[in-house]
């Protein structure tokens, strides 16, 4: 599901709808996979890092928002990596509750550069509020094919160069074309510049074919990154080139997750239902629920039907 | 003249028209990125470390 919204309605739906047997559908949105795959195998900062480092996306697509929502999450819990009871939801940003949110101590800062950078970057904020404290968002209004964009002293910001660019082009042709002018532009610093294609062929094929061979100066020909969407975004993990988690864990992650998921939409939660049970056996005069839990009263196990009822 | 109908970025079909043993490869395609796939795939046809193969991508 390339929109995400109709990828989390779909989800959402068929998790309340469908029953426990028989097969089963997962939906995904390959853009969040894939920005999940993209900074998992090229990480824009380690999680030990403390000073303030400084990432330019190019292009504010699906792509590229989910890529700038997954580095401001990486960055609000970079001390707090997610274990298999932490790990987060894929919406855990959206609605402000990633966890461990630190919002002390120098930020991240993203470069985004795009034809409406800024229209974009208001409906990021108002669709993942949480981006608010985790990252400081630049808008560079500008296409790559403009002039301006050849300038490249947009690029500095605060006297010092991004660390990390992804483009994030939907045009294979446009994204090999700003990673180019990019390496020209940032030669001295030589940052790590990753290019979104849409597959392994093509553009890709050649900088896989050329990029490895070295100069006669010792660098890469090409100091571009290409990353195939097509080949990362199905797979279950993201695949990794190390997994730091084993298959028996991601099993138990997946299961996890999926419980947590059926949780959140089951139609009668029990916090709610205690409330009921609360207010009628107020009503009837009887004793509260509440006080010491050895004082509690075991009671007899419902039925299912009386329970639903 | 020897004519293959078949996908060029497609290494066997290099090979079967002997691209390892060319001197010349010439990608007009109209697609930027299939000629430089088809270069790419040339290129690995031809690993030696000073290729006598030289490829023209338009």
């Amino acid at each position: 599901m390339t929109d995400p919204a109709v990828c989390n309605l779909l989800k959402e739906h068929y998790i309340r709808t469908r029953g426990t047997v028989g097969p089963r559908l997962e939906f995904f949105n390959p853009f969040q996979s894939g920005a999940r795959a993209l900074l998992d195998e090229f990480p824009a900062f380690s999680d030990q890092r403390q000073d303030s480092p400084i990432v330019l996306v190019v292009g504010a697509g699906r792509m590229g928002q989910e890529v700038i929502c997954r580095l401001a999450w990486q960055w609000s819990t970079r001390n707090a990596r997610p274990t298999l009871e932490t790990r987060p939801s894929s919406d855990s940003i959206r609605d402000n509750s990633a966890p461990a949110a630190r919002s002390e101590g120098p930020g991240l800062t993203v470069i985004l550069v795009d034809r409406e950078a800024r229209r974009k970057s208001e409906a990021i904020r108002n669709l993942f509020p949480g981006i608010v404290q985790a990252c400081k968002l630049i808008e560079c209004e500008m296409d790559v094919r403009w002039p301006e964009f050849e300038r490249f002293d947009w690029l500095c910001c605060g006297g010092r160069l991004p660390e990390s660019v992804y483009v994030c082009l939907d045009d294979n042709s446009l994204a090999l074309q700003a990673g180019l002018k990019l390496q020209a532009a940032l030669k001295d610093c030589w940052p790590t510049i990753v290019v979104r294609m849409s597959d392994d062929t093509g553009f890709t094929a050649l900088l896989k074919a050329v990029g490895s061979s070295a100069s006669p100066a010792g660098r890469p020909v090409f100091n571009l990154q290409a990353f195939s969407l097509m080949n990362k975004f199905w797979h279950p993990g993201c695949s990794r080139p190390k997994p730091s988690i084993s298959w028996l864990g991601l099993c138990m992650l997946r299961t996890c997750d999926t419980n947590e998921r059926m949780a959140r939409h089951c139609p009668m939660r029990p916090p709610n239902i205690r409330a009921l049970q609360r207010t009628r056996l107020s009503s009837h005069g009887t004793p509260s629920m509440k006080g010491p839990r050895s004082r509690n009263v075991v009671m007899p196990r419902i039925s299912g039907e009386n329970w639903l009822r | 003249m020897l004519t293959l109908v078949a996908d060029a970025a497609d290494r066997e079909v290099l090979r079967k028209a002997r691209a390892d043993r060319a001197s010349r490869l010439i990608a007009t395609c109209s697609d930027d990125g299939t000629n430089a796939e088809i270069g790419a795939q040339a290129l690995k046809l031809n690993p030696a470390p000073s290729p006598s193969l030289q490829c023209w991508i338009q």
